[in-house]
């Protein structure tokens, strides 16, 4: 939707599949967006395990389970993280084919540059007066990057009539954040490698206490690119097609407002409770030979803790139960 | 035989899959603070462990498959249940969550036990009233919904709703008579006897009520020569009654299950003479509803290769986990 291609419109302005669905699943956009969320994914666990184990060894920085799970996330930063970048820049470089609004938003140019667009590392993005505020910048940078050419013209939201500009803010900052912690990633896997180069991947505190910090740093950076793509195509649901206003369905605004926050009750409640369980379970510094987790079933692996039911150990608030066993 | 009946069969297909194995496990959840804390309410619950979640498969098929293959209507029954589709789904997230963290987190079982009745009820209520506001009759204008949010409230769609109550409660009640033994089968085994009283009653009182909703129900099932077909279900209902409570008494472990789902299957069969072949009730026909035929082959290429491994490894997953829970250890 974000590229759509090989449909056909019915009489009643219904989008119809073309020849084949084929071309509709691999649309332009589609290669760039699997590959970029996929090392996401990676980066993000990556960074979680490196959190866990950097935090096992600034307590105990000889258990060989959290040595062997700092040494494989830092690998995983040392390579993804430039691969990730590599392959967030040609996605850039489609989204600028394709959504060409999303990337002036995404740099914030509200005007075109006929002799080369500066790179825009910090600013306001000032929509009523068209530019952005307290900018720093880098001249002809922006380009480069996009054109492989330092005094390459590069056009504006000028050229975008107003009604179908995204909102500028969100996908600037949004923007920045995945790119900023993209970088900190790499800077993290760099370090890692003189660590390990030096000796002191296990030693070297600062590098730990970095890592304990970017745990989450992946979560962040996925939701902030997923905010890049979804508010950089705004105003339309079907790129270029179907505008977000004509897309919406028959429900009085109550309705959905009501039915948003009982979901962001329920998820806040249900995964505050998850999240704090998983923090106890890493809290646990990791041993060989890990027991087996008490009386509790491991219901995904498909084993039924039957067993533990007949003899009694397993049943919780079972006082009888325990006093027979 | 056209693709749009093949589509409008899978998808009845899924749902009577959903009815058939997600029905049990909700009907523990509805029970079950009705059993003993500890030993009665972990067999209980492990009765369902390995199996629940593979049971789900069939709601998102359901609901994914109507928004593939009968775009339109989707459009149109989605926004008309909002209101007890998202409560079934918040239910179902409590439920979900409470089959691991009653295990993880001791300190707090009563409240994830809670969670998992809680969480049960509203489900099973939901879809019972979800139903009963589709067979009601939903306001379509054009090819959308016409309707205001709180459409779906009827003393019909309530009776439905509590009618599903009774009728999951029985199928858990029987689930647990087969894979269970000693005190909790027995006090299965009484809680079975009832709740068939009971879903009889509930589908007396729907299947008249459902009568007076459409002209189309009407004459479905009371005009001649077609009340000689269809007077075969009742009928039929009142067979599969005896032979439940004979094998009730006879005390046997799968038996009651199975009829029990037979009268289930009866209910459907109903439902089918009531609105064949509509997708909405007496609104859209499925034809009417249906995706374009490239969409539909394209589907159909998938479903033939997914169904298959779906029902396999459903089916291999109820024979490991086969007999008594907690008699036979490790299977």
């Amino acid at each position: 939707m974000q590229t759509p291609v090989g449909f056909e419109m019915g009489e009643n302005g219904q989008f119809l599949p073309g020849d084949s669905w084929l071309t509709i699943i691999f649309n332009p956009s589609f290669p760039y967006r699997l590959v970029h969320t996929l090392l996401a994914a990676y980066l993000t666990t990556a960074f979680i395990v490196g959190a866990v184990s950097a935090w096992h060894l600034l307590k105990n920085k000889h258990n060989p389970g959290a040595r062997k799970m700092f040494s494989m996330a830092m690998w995983m930063a040392a390579i993804v993280a430039p691969m990730q970048i590599f392959a967030g820049d040609m996605h850039g470089l489609n989204t600028l084919e394709h959504q060409p609004a999303k990337v002036m938003a995404m740099e914030g140019h509200y005007q075109s540059h006929p002799d080369g667009a500066p790179l825009i590392l910090f600013g306001i993005p000032n929509s009523e007066e068209r530019r952005v505020d307290y900018a720093i910048e880098i001249p002809n940078a922006s380009s480069l990057i996009l054109k492989h050419d330092w005094n390459a013209p590069l056009a504006g939201l000028d050229t975008i009539p107003d009604e179908n500009e995204p909102p500028v803010a969100i996908v600037f900052w949004a923007f920045r954040i995945m790119v900023g912690i993209g970088f900190l990633m790499l800077g993290v896997g760099i370090w890692s490698l003189i660590a390990r180069w030096r000796g002191k991947l296990y030693e070297w505190s600062s590098l730990h206490r970095l890592a304990l910090v970017m745990g989450p740093s992946g979560l962040v950076a996925v939701l902030a690119g997923w905010v890049v793509t979804e508010v950089g195509r705004q105003p339309f649901t079907i790129y270029g097609l179907l505008r977000t206003a004509d897309s919406a369905s028959p429900l009085d605004a109550p309705a959905v407002a009501a039915s948003l926050l009982a979901f962001v009750v329920v998820y806040f409640a249900v995964f505050g409770m998850g999240v704090w369980y998983l923090l106890g379970l890493m809290k646990k510094p990791p041993e060989a030979h890990e027991p087996p987790l008490g009386h509790a079933p491991i219901r995904s692996a498909g084993i039924t803790p039957a067993a533990q039911v007949l003899s009694g150990d397993g049943a919780i608030g079972d006082v009888t139960g325990r006093e027979k066993a | 035989m056209d693709l749009t009946v093949i589509w409008a069969l899978i998808i009845a297909f899924a749902i009577v899959a959903y009815v058939v194995m997600d029905g049990f496990d909700l009907g523990i959840g509805i029970l079950f603070p009705l059993f003993k804390v500890g030993k009665d309410r972990d067999t209980a619950m492990n009765s369902i462990a390995p199996v629940w979640d593979g049971n789900e498969t069939w709601l998102v098929m359901g609901v994914g498959g109507l928004f593939a293959a009968f775009p339109l209507a989707y459009a149109i029954v989605l926004p008309a249940l909002y209101a007890p589709m998202i409560a079934m789904l918040l239910g179902l997230v409590f439920r979900g969550v409470a089959f691991e963290f009653r295990w993880r987190d001791p300190a707090h079982r009563a409240f994830w036990d809670r969670a998992f009745n809680v969480g049960s009820i509203v489900a099973t209520f939901a879809q019972g009233v979800a139903l009963g506001a589709l067979l009601q009759g939903i306001n379509v204008e054009g090819r959308s919904y016409a309707g205001g949010w709180w459409d779906w409230l009827s003393p019909f769609s309530i009776l439905t709703g509590v009618g599903l109550l009774v009728g999951y409660s029985l199928l858990g009640a029987c689930w647990l008579n087969w894979k269970t033994e000693g005190a909790l089968q027995r006090q299965a085994v009484t809680y079975a006897g009832r709740l068939c009283i009971g879903l009889l009653l509930m589908i007396g009182a729907i299947s008249l009520a459902t009568l007076t909703l459409e002209a189309q129900y009407h004459t479905r099932w009371l005009s001649f020569p077609g009340v000689l077909a269809t007077a075969q279900v009742p009928l039929a209902t009142l067979i599969v009654t005896v032979l439940f409570y004979r094998s009730l008494r006879m005390k046997k472990d799968a038996q009651p299950f199975f009829l029990a789902l037979a009268l289930f299957g009866l209910c459907l069969v109903g439902l089918g003479i009531s609105i064949w072949p509509d997708v909405v009730p007496a609104r859209v026909s499925i034809w009417e509803a249906a995706a374009p035929q490239r969409s539909q082959v394209f589907m159909l290429v998938g479903a033939a290769l997914m169904l298959p491994i779906i029902l396999a490894y459903t089916a291999w997953s109820y024979w490991v986990f086969r007999g008594k829970v907690g008699s036979e250890g490790y299977h």
